[in-house]
């Protein structure tokens, strides 16, 4: 479990993250959605050690270090990985240092996504870009694979593939934090959702509750925020009466 | 071990034929512009009429700049190998079982191997040149001390081969281990946002004075504490506590 106690972040005295207190058990899809600048990428980075802050991650029980990272992967919409090497010499360098790396899973999703396994990444277009990060991210044997914005610059049915091999694939000790903000995409197959907003969680419901409860993630995500529908028809009006 | 040596492979996979290309180009470039400069001047011609005789041939085929040249493009290739542009990979290197300090060290020594390498292969070009050369020339012309005195005289062969010069060789030893150090530090800051004013400092220093005669002690000297200071002030940047929190 990921046990997030009191997390603040701040980068130049601009407050990022406020006091976040947030549980990831073992075998949850988690789907993290917030404004841009909400604070989501920060918290990812503050999970996997990339930034320091205040307060307390512990990652079943400890705290994250170079001991259990490996439990760890990310896949960013920025790419991780080594432009100038092949998808194969990636595979041999995680290899030495992850050692859960399924090689398996490596070939079956390189195979699917059918990408060149000879060619430097950085001739790659920016989906396959991305499946590649994503298919890292799923290799490396982790137990909690962070996503921040993962599918960005994908099409729909390239996004649709990956959710159901996503949903084929996963073991249910794998927890995936998937922050993105294709809610309507993701509502699917997410199994909880959690709400960020200026640096604090304002929300965090499970799917199942959502449902039990007869509404959707949208609808729960815009009364959460308190999303005023008629904003935009007020504002249209008004600048058409300004115009006249 | 392994681990450590597979990040080493990591470093040199992305560097070690477009250097080895910069190699053969700077030795192909080298040969022609000597071999054109000695047809230009007939061995037997230009020992009458001149005092100086292979060194002059060197100075004149502007061999130093083609190193000049070869020594900014390795610098360059070394500098940008780990730098983030169009992707992150400091965000992988940092969730290594292994410290991002120990791929600074890695990153350090394999670069100090390139400029060790560099410079060496620069002296064996220009003693198979100085070769070509005695078996191109009249040899009532040629003396045993031939390649002697042009190391001697010229200031670039000079300061690649110092001959008895200690404090020269204690230069260039410093100089290599210097810009190894500093340029593997390049990335790291450059992960972190930061510019390596230490190398740009140091290279700097190298282009006014590398190329010096024998005997400018003080000039060597100088550059022993550009370079010890540049090497040093990187290595306490990247093996500093605080360095693995920068992002």
């Amino acid at each position: 479990m990921i046990e997030i106690k009191n997390l603040s972040k701040s980068y130049l005295g601009k407050r990022a993250l406020e006091n976040v207190d947030l549980r990831l058990p073992r075998g949850e899809i988690v789907g993290l959605f917030g404004e841009n600048g909400a604070g989501k990428t920060t918290l990812m980075k503050c999970i996997l050690g990339l930034l320091p802050f205040d307060g307390e991650i512990l990652l079943d029980g400890s705290p994250v270090s170079r001991r259990n990272i490996a439990s760890l992967s990310f896949a960013t919409s920025e790419h991780s990985f080594f432009p100038n090497l092949t998808p194969l010499a990636h595979k041999e360098f995680c290899k030495e240092h992850f050692p859960k790396f399924s090689e398996k899973r490596f070939k079956g999703l390189m195979d699917f996504f059918e990408l060149p396994l000879k060619k430097p990444l950085r001739s790659f277009s920016t989906g396959q870009k991305n499946q590649f990060e994503v298919i890292m991210a799923l290799c490396q044997g982790a137990d909690y694979i962070l996503m921040d914005e993962p599918f960005a610059g994908n099409d729909l049915f390239n996004r649709e593939d990956f959710y159901k091999v996503l949903l084929g694939i996963l073991e249910p000790n794998e927890t995936v934090l998937l922050s993105t903000h294709l809610i309507e995409e993701v509502s699917g197959f997410i199994g909880r959702a959690v709400l960020i907003r200026k640096g604090k969680i304002i929300g965090d419901v499970s799917m199942m509750d959502l449902e039990e409860s007869g509404r959707d993630l949208v609808g729960y995500i815009k009364e959460t925020y308190h999303y005023r529908a008629d904003r935009v028809s007020r504002a249209l009006n008004e600048l058409t009466d300004t115009e006249e | 071990m392994r681990k450590h040596f597979s990040v080493l492979m990591l470093i040199a996979r992305s560097t070690i034929y477009k250097i080895l290309g910069i190699f053969i180009i700077m030795g192909a470039v080298e040969v022609l512009l000597f071999y054109y400069t000695l047809s230009e001047y007939p061995a037997d011609r230009s020992f009458s009429q001149r005092t100086t005789g292979l060194e002059s041939l060197f100075a004149g085929s502007r061999i130093s700049w083609v190193f000049a040249i070869a020594f900014m493009a390795v610098t360059i290739l070394l500098c940008l190998t780990g730098c983030e542009f169009k992707s992150k990979p400091g965000y992988t290197l940092r969730r290594l079982m292994i410290s991002e300090r120990s791929i600074y060290l890695w990153q350090a020594l394999y670069s100090t191997c390139c400029y060790l390498f560099l410079w060496a292969m620069q002296l064996i070009i220009t003693l198979a040149l100085c070769k070509l050369y005695t078996a191109n020339a009249n040899a009532s012309s040629l003396s045993n001390q031939t390649v002697f005195l042009a190391y001697y005289r010229n200031s670039f062969l000079h300061s690649l081969l110092p001959l008895d010069e200690t404090s020269r060789y204690i230069r260039n030893a410093a100089l290599i281990i210097g810009l190894g150090t500093t340029s593997a530090c390049f990335p790291f800051r450059q992960r972190r946002g930061k510019i390596c004013a230490g190398l740009i400092i140091l290279v700097s220093m190298i282009f006014v004075f590398f190329d010096r005669n024998m005997g400018a002690f003080g000039n060597d000297i100088f550059l022993i504490l550009v370079s010890v200071t540049t090497a040093a002030e990187s290595l306490f940047f990247a093996l500093r506590k605080e360095a693995c929190h920068e992002a």
